[in-house]
This record gives structure tokens, C-alpha cells and sequence, in this order.
């Protein structure tokens, strides 16, 4: 699960909503607080949580 | 992965702001091409990765659901994207291809229906049958070893492939739990 903090069309509460209804004890969150919603996967700090993630399923 | 929230998103609905009651349709959530829109720029590749291959998947209705293959060297695993509602692979994928590929996986890419390259109607029920019916074209072809993501309106429809097929894994980006959520937050 990806959330950006500046989202304003999908708020992050929303997909923690999401993150906490899915039962899952492998599921990882990764909040971007300075991402609004079109650009949290360039974001500085995503890409490599979001490769570590895409490579180690 | 059973999201049951998700199961439930993108419903009508009907939310209250003040005294004004606002009807949430589908139409407000899904915003395929005008008829006749051409696109001003084509994806050709990026330059960088040479193998990237053009896929088309039949959906229902004789819809043509159409895509893009980025294969790299010893990849193990293939992230199947669905963009935003906004999202068409003629301008965006030049800047997206880049930041997806950099994990060294194959990447595949589809135009919504009725977006860009893909024909056809969409509507939540019909999106969400060709989200599997690419899923399945990919798994065909790389048997349990497709993941896949999707960004906001996208992320509805790969949540549904994770609740309905054996995927690797799963990205939901900026998602929801369902219309009714996303609007009242929007709303002051």
C-alpha cells in the first residue's frame, strides 16, 4: 500500500482505512507524507521501498 | 487477498454536503476519450530499454484492449500496471516506464477501455472484467509471476484481480475504500 500525505483526491486516511482492512500479516505501508497523488512513486524516497518490495514478493 | 472495503468501491451513491444532496456516478470517476480524440504524441519507447513489444487482449463486447510489453534481462517477475483515470499510455508512460522499470522487472502497461489505444465503453463492471482478462494474458505468459499495481481509479481494478487471481503480489497507490469515502473527504 502506497499513501501520500498531500493527496487530495484519495486522502492517506483512506488507504490506511484500506491497509488496515486487508488481512494480511505480509502487507507493508508506505506512507509518503510530502506526495500528493499523481507523483508518489517519484517521490525521493519511494522508489527503493517500492523496489525492495516488487523484488522480495 | 480478500479487501472486502474494495469489493464496494465505485458504487453510486449518495453523499449529503450541507442541504445539497451530490449523486456520485460512475461517469465523474471514469473519464474515457471523446470520440475522434487523437493523441498528440505517441509512446514509442524510451530509448533506454530496447525490448518493448505492443500487446492487444480481447475484452468483452469485442472491445481491443491495448498495450505494452517492456521485457528486461533475467527478470523473474512482471508488474502489470493500470493507471489513474487520467492515465493513457500516449503522452504518460514516457515518464512512468522509467520509474517502474528501474526495479529490473518486465513491465506491462495497458490503455483503459476506451482510453488511448484501447477501444470500447467503460464502466466499472466491464474495467474491472478486462483488468483480468490482461491479468490472465500476462499470467499465461509468465505463470505466477505477475504483480500487480494500480494508482487510484487503477488501484480498484488491480485489487480486484488480487481477490479474484493467484497474483505474486500487489500495489494499491493512492487508493480508497470506496466513492462515497473519497468525496465526503473532499468535500469541506
Amino acid at each position: 500500500m502506497i499513501a501520500a500525505g498531500k493527496d487530495r483526491s484519495t486522502p492517506a486516511e483512506l488507504g490506511v482505512k484500506v491497509f488496515n482492512a486487508i488481512p494480511r500479516k505480509d502487507k507493508q505501508l508506505l506512507l509518503l507524507e510530502n506526495a500528493g497523488h499523481n507523483d508518489a512513486l517519484t517521490t525521493p524516497s519511494a522508489g527503493a521501498a517500492y523496489c525492495t518490495f516488487v523484488k522480495s514478493a | 487477498m480478500r479487501t472486502s472495503l474494495l469489493a464496494a468501491c465505485l458504487v453510486s451513491s449518495v453523499v449529503f454536503s450541507g442541504c445539497a444532496p451530490m449523486r456520485v456516478t460512475e461517469r465523474q470517476i471514469i473519464r474515457p476519450d471523446a470520440p475522434g480524440t487523437v493523441a498528440a504524441k505517441r509512446f514509442g519507447g524510451d530509448g533506454t530499454h530496447k525490448r518493448i513489444t505492443e500487446l492487444s487482449v480481447a475484452g468483452q463486447d469485442g472491445a481491443l484492449l491495448k498495450g505494452i510489453l517492456l521485457e528486461q534481462p533475467n527478470a523473474d517477475r512482471t508488474v502489470l500496471y493500470f493507471g489513474g483515470n487520467m492515465f493513457h499510455i500516449d503522452p504518460h508512460l514516457d515518464a512512468l516506464l522509467p520509474v517502474l522499470a528501474a526495479c529490473g522487472t518486465n513491465v506491462a502497461v495497458f490503455d483503459h477501455r476506451g482510453y488511448g489505444r484501447s477501444s470500447g465503453t467503460p464502466t466499472v463492471a466491464n474495467m474491472q472484467a478486462d483488468a483480468l482478462a490482461v491479468f490472465d494474458a500476462l499470467n499465461g505468459r509468465y505463470p505466477g509471476r505477475v504483480i500487480v499495481h494500480g494508482q487510484s481509479l487503477g488501484s480498484f481494478m488491480a485489487a480486484h484481480v488480487a481477490q479474484s487471481r493467484p497474483v505474486l503480489a500487489t500495489v494499491l497507490e493512492t487508493t480508497a475504500t470506496n466513492a462515497t469515502d473519497m468525496v465526503e473527504a473532499q468535500v469541506p
